[in-house]
């Protein structure tokens, strides 16, 4: 094996003719890759798995796991989805989310303004924890 | 002597209206008399951006539990006070009520608007109203 110092100067010149926006992309595509190869990983779901989920080809899943792809919005969502991992943080860490289910019954039968209460039932779950009961008027 | 609790009243306006989704089923053969509408809301709040969007996905049932048709929808409120109303529970209830309130009204209007004259056209959203809430544990949902 040859003991001759490696010459990065040509190395350099190339990195340097990267556009710093293009260096974001190509990491941002690469941090991606790593992030769903892991939780791939932790999860135990096969790139044949993964993508039969989804509905794509094996092949596809092979790309975006080589940092080259440049994902949609809708494809991030739907392997956030699968994978239950965060890959497009737009939730602020400080926000904070509160999940309400409420189911209203209405009988616009017998008097179509009384939607407004008879028979109205209402669920709220508040926080996932403390749900709510809207009982009808006497 | 018992302290008292500084009242904080939101402080809100609405900013924006965005109508994401809806479907109509194809009119049945029967008008359905009575509905049941399952609204899950997602209240997101932004104290950093003083925002608080507030999505709101109804599905439309018949008396059968056949879908009729359902509305996604988003709504931001820009509340000025937010990082001061989230530092206390009740204040947060407050405010997560009246936003439903608004949110649950203007879903009305828009259904209204996006149903009338189809056989949903009777199908009106009933009013959220506070003095008939009461807590249930999450499991009976």
């Amino acid at each position: 094996m040859s003991n001759q110092p490696y010459d990065f100067k040509i190395l350099e010149s190339f990195v340097k003719k990267i556009a710093p926006i293009d260096q974001h992309r190509t990491d941002n595509r690469m941090m991606l890759a790593a992030k769903i190869a892991e939780a791939m990983k932790e999860k135990r779901i096969s790139a044949v798995q993964l993508a039969k989920t989804l509905g794509k080809s094996p092949s596809v899943i092979t790309k975006w796991l080589s940092g080259t792809h440049n994902f949609t919005c809708d494809t991030l969502s739907d392997v956030e989805f699968v994978l239950g991992v965060k890959l497009l943080q737009l939730i602020d860490e400080q926000s904070i989310v509160y999940n309400y289910k409420i189911i209203m019954k209405s009988d616009t039968a017998s008097k179509p303004m009384v939607a407004l209460a008879t028979k109205a039932v209402v669920h709220i779950v508040h926080k996932d924890t403390t749900p709510v009961i809207a009982q009808p008027p006497a | 002597m018992a302290k008292k609790i500084k009242t904080v009243a939101p402080t809100f306006k609405i900013q924006e209206i965005n109508l994401m989704d809806y479907r109509l089923a194809p009119t049945p053969f029967a008008q359905p008399t009575a509905f049941e509408f399952d609204l899950e809301i997602k209240q997101l709040h932004q104290p950093k951006n003083a925002l608080s969007l507030i999505t709101t996905v109804l599905v439309i049932k018949d008396d059968s539990n056949i879908i009729c048709g359902n509305l996604t929808m988003c709504c931001s409120f820009s509340v000025e006070n937010l990082s001061e109303i989230l530092k206390d529970e009740e204040h947060i209830k407050t405010l997560n009520l009246m936003l439903n309130q608004i949110t649950i009204s203007t879903a009305r209007g828009v259904l209204f608007g996006l149903f009338r004259g189809t056989f949903l056209h009777n199908a009106i959203l009933p009013v959220l109203d506070e003095a008939h809430l009461k807590w249930l544990p999450a499991s009976k949902i």
